[in-house]
């Protein structure tokens, strides 16, 4: 047994002592420090559960939880966005979602709350603008977008015109929650109305292979050639191993054309991008089709993600566990 | 074989204390005992007692490891509200193939955190004192030992894991589902973490805790 063993043994026995004493018996060497460890998991533990959000914040979180699982429900029941008829009706939402960013929270909390209605308000003018986040919802208020600091209900122009990177037209369908996407519109009072949207991809994983054109990369999605080209931007120094997020856009054969290339250092990638898919929304490195977890809840899909710790020894990498 | 196996047959053997050492006996909701699948496909179907229930259950929980690692209450508020949020847009898209969905739950707060922490770094900088000032938790405890700045000096991983290991009693597995990493990582981290937070202490200070 190791020390690391006996240790974890020794935690798992913290609340019952009577167990505990005959462990520590059996490995007289360590008692000392092992009780010091129980003692300190137990002061922790008492102290960290101390710790509780606040009430208001609890209750608003848990409805815009409610509003999003009415919301999805919602959009469940009536097929979303099965066709540009229905990307059409998208424009009758009154109503726009806003972020509540606090002071120093980058990330946003989103509420819904009600616009008044343009009619009454004066004469909008248009601004022209261009939104670029991820697609965390669709939903038939509109389309939600969490961008680097907000999340917003867009509405899709009845001649909306979605596009890959390339420009090529693709179909409504393809716009769903965690797609990376650029929109380009104009505001419209307190709305904005997006008549062009392009699709964009990204991925994650470990690079296994170079080439003079290609990078070849394992990722939690499966293995892919990616292809490079004069005007793919790297942050990093690309190298067989690298960690890296990719972004990137489809030909219309088929094949990849990376757009950017970054590498994530040690520290960085490995608490970003274990299952970095995990998530649909305000991510900059939200992966490429969703990424609550579609292909991505398995925690040994993680593209190589022990190997880029040199902080942790996987050379006790067994399945005994705490008993 | 499931990474929860051993948990799930003490659990099964009503030794749930045992497979939970840590849980201070707390009252399991029926959200831990049932089901996964009919679980997942309740909140697929956008059930709202189902989603009511996860969130009274992991709400907390969510908001200590953000909290943890951001140190700032608001924002650790904002991230756990995210966290559901996004897990309730992406439910359609959650398979289970043996991580559960509370892993699966854990592993969109944390992701959700490093994003938080690197748009952090990459602004300008607000010391965190000035940022204590404003966001000291009110629900906070006063401790004789300032076990937070102790906690500061672990690592992301190692925070992840001391607080999903012995606060809130996961195993090393289903730590290692949500981390990404294997079991023996998570043993390593454990290690590292403890004996760092150890090490923050006087030894008169630990002696007073070991028993």
């Amino acid at each position: 047994m190791t020390y690391q063993d006996a240790l974890d043994r020794a935690l798992g026995l913290a609340n019952h002592p009577a167990a505990l004493e005959a462990f520590l018996d059996t490995v007289p060497a360590w008692r000392g420090d092992l009780e010091q460890a129980v003692g300190v998991s137990r002061y922790l533990g008492r102290e960290l559960r101390a710790i509780a959000p606040g009430e208001p914040a609890r209750l608003r979180s848990q409805q815009q939880l409610m509003a999003t699982v009415s919301r999805m429900a919602t959009v469940q029941a009536e097929s979303p966005i099965a066709s540009a008829t229905k990307m059409s009706s998208l424009l009758t939402l009154p109503r726009i979602l806003i972020a509540g960013a606090t002071a120093g929270a980058l990330l946003a909390f989103a509420v819904v709350v009600d616009v008044p209605s343009l009619g009454g308000g004066g004469t909008p003018t248009a601004e022209a603008e261009v939104i670029e986040g991820s697609v965390s919802a669709v939903g038939p208020d509109g389309v939600t977008i969490n961008t680097s600091d907000a999340s917003r209900v867009v509405r899709l122009s009845s001649n909306a015109v979605l596009t890959d990177s390339f420009g090529n037209t693709v179909e409504a369908s393809k716009l769903s929650a965690g797609q990376d996407v650029v929109l380009k519109g104009s505001n419209s009072g307190n709305e904005f109305v997006a008549n062009q949207v392009e699709l964009r991809d990204r991925l994650f994983g470990v690079v296994t292979a170079m080439a003079s054109d290609s990078i070849h990369l394992s990722s939690s999605k499966g293995n892919f050639t990616i292809f490079v080209t004069p005007e793919t931007e790297f942050e990093g120094v690309v190298a067989v191993g690298s960690f890296v997020e990719v972004k990137l856009v489809r030909k219309s054969d088929g094949t990849l054309l990376a757009l950017e290339i970054e590498v994530e250092d040690e520290d960085e990638g490995d608490d970003d991008h274990e299952g970095g898919d995990d998530r649909s929304g305000p991510s900059e490195s939200s992966g490429p089709s969703g990424d609550t977890g579609d292909d991505d809840n398995d925690s040994n899909d993680d593209g190589g993600d022990d190997s880029v710790d040199d902080d942790v020894d996987d050379s006790h990498d067994d399945a005994d566990d705490d008993d | 074989m499931l990474p929860f196996e051993d948990e799930s047959r003490l659990i099964a053997r009503g030794e749930r204390d045992l497979a939970r050492p840590w849980s201070g006996g707390a009252v399991e909701t029926s959200v831990d005992t049932v089901d996964e699948a009919a679980l997942v496909t309740r909140l697929a179907a956008f059930d709202a007692d189902a989603w009511s229930a996860i969130f009274d259950r992991y709400f907390t929980s969510i908001f200590r490891l953000a909290y943890v690692r951001t140190r700032h209450h608001s924002t650790a508020e904002d991230i756990a509200a995210q966290t559901f949020a996004e897990a309730a847009s992406g439910i359609r898209r959650y398979r289970y193939r043996g991580v559960p969905f509370r892993a699966w739950l854990y592993r969109i707060a944390r992701n959700l955190t490093s994003d938080h922490l690197k748009a952090e770094r990459r602004r300008p900088h607000v010391s965190l004192s000035e940022t204590q000032a404003i966001e000291t938790p009110a629900t906070e405890p006063e401790s004789r030992f300032d076990f937070l700045a102790a906690v500061d000096d672990l690592t992301d991983d190692q925070k992840t894991v001391v607080i999903l290991r012995l606060v809130e009693g996961y195993s090393l597995a289903e730590v290692a589902a949500i981390i990404g990493k294997s079991v023996g990582a998570v043993k390593q981290l454990q290690f590292r973490g403890v004996a760092t937070l150890q090490q923050r202490m006087s030894p008169d200070q630990v002696e007073g805790l070991g028993r």
